[in-house]
């Protein structure tokens, strides 16, 4: 049955992600309980979530990070190897396999500066990735990846 | 109904075998209801159903509050998690559409699924607006429903 009134999927993103008030949530949950597309969609939607939680924890996806992801790392038991990058400065970084994450940080003062690309070279100096556009806080003094 | 009650188990316990059982005692307490004719309108089903769950999401979260307690007086771990039943999704298409993702708009999905960080959290992470993280994150969540190819 087609539903009449859908719920935004914006909403639905804050109900799965626990960013609602109690009643907030019972107006969705009993819409969604009696409704076959809405709860279609929300199953969709939490799969992805899931997913998305299972390759952030298994530290699979190359990105920016913040502090709370690498404090919910180090309880969740991943092995952390960091490496600090000093202003003009470079870094031999080593990996082993016993590494689940690789974590390179900035501590640089970034107020001056409106925008970051992080490129990675192997020993050759080539470019093996790219991430142009690193969101950073001005103020925060450090980016890590 | 079934895959109604494992998405409330799921949303609210985080856990895939906590959503079975879940599933199950709701079942149960449904059928029970149905047998004792205290369940004559069809139409009440989902409320009916709805309301088990709620019961049934409290009851399990007291046992396992008890349990923990119980484990922590005796100086017990907890027995290691049965391996996860088949996934959704596929991950490494996933993986991939994530990958795909522009920085920031994979910060802000990550930000908000694996870290549960409030929209302030992100947009004071980033440094942006809140308002700018909404716009950030669905824009994120129509790129991976394209790539993935589900509708959310
Ligand atoms: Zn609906």
């Amino acid at each position: 049955m087609k539903c009449m009134d859908p719920i935004d999927t914006t909403l639905l993103v804050d109900y799965w992600s626990g960013a609602l008030t109690e009643q907030q949530e019972d107006v969705i949950e009993v819409h969604v309980f009696g409704c076959e597309e809405c709860s279609g969609r929300l199953v969709e939607l939490g799969a992805l979530a899931e997913g998305i939680r299972k390759l952030a924890r298994s530290g699979s996806l190359r990105m920016v990070v913040s502090d709370v992801f690498l404090r919910r790392a180090v309880e969740a038991g991943l092995r952390i190897r960091e490496y600090s990058l000093p202003a003009g400065g470079s870094v031999q970084c080593t990996v082993t396999e016993d590494d689940d994450l690789l974590i390179g940080r900035l501590n640089e003062d970034l107020s001056a500066e409106t925008r970051i690309v992080v490129s990675l070279c192997d020993d050759a100096g080539v470019e093996r990735l790219r991430l142009p556009d690193i969101p950073f806080h001005a103020t925060s003094g450090s980016v890590a990846f | 109904m079934a895959p109604r009650v494992r998405l409330y188990g799921l949303r609210h316990l985080r856990d895939e075998h906590a959503d079975d059982d879940l599933a199950q005692q709701v079942l149960l307490t449904t059928i029970e209801a149905l047998r004792a004719g205290r369940l004559r309108e069809t139409e009440k089903l989902a409320s009916f159903v709805l309301g088990a769950c709620r019961m049934t999401v409290l009851d399990l979260r007291r046992r396992a509050q008890r349990k923990q307690q119980l484990l922590a007086r005796f100086g017990l771990d907890p027995l290691a998690p049965v391996q996860a039943s088949e996934p959704m999704i596929d991950q490494d298409r996933l993986a991939n559409c994530v990958q795909n993702l522009g920085e920031r708009e994979r910060a802000v999905i990550v930000m908000t699924f694996y870290d549960e960080q409030t929209g302030a959290d992100v947009a004071g992470f980033l440094g942006v607006s809140e308002v700018n993280v909404r716009v950030i994150r669905h824009r994120a969540i129509r790129q991976l429903r394209d790539c993935m190819g589900v509708a959310v």
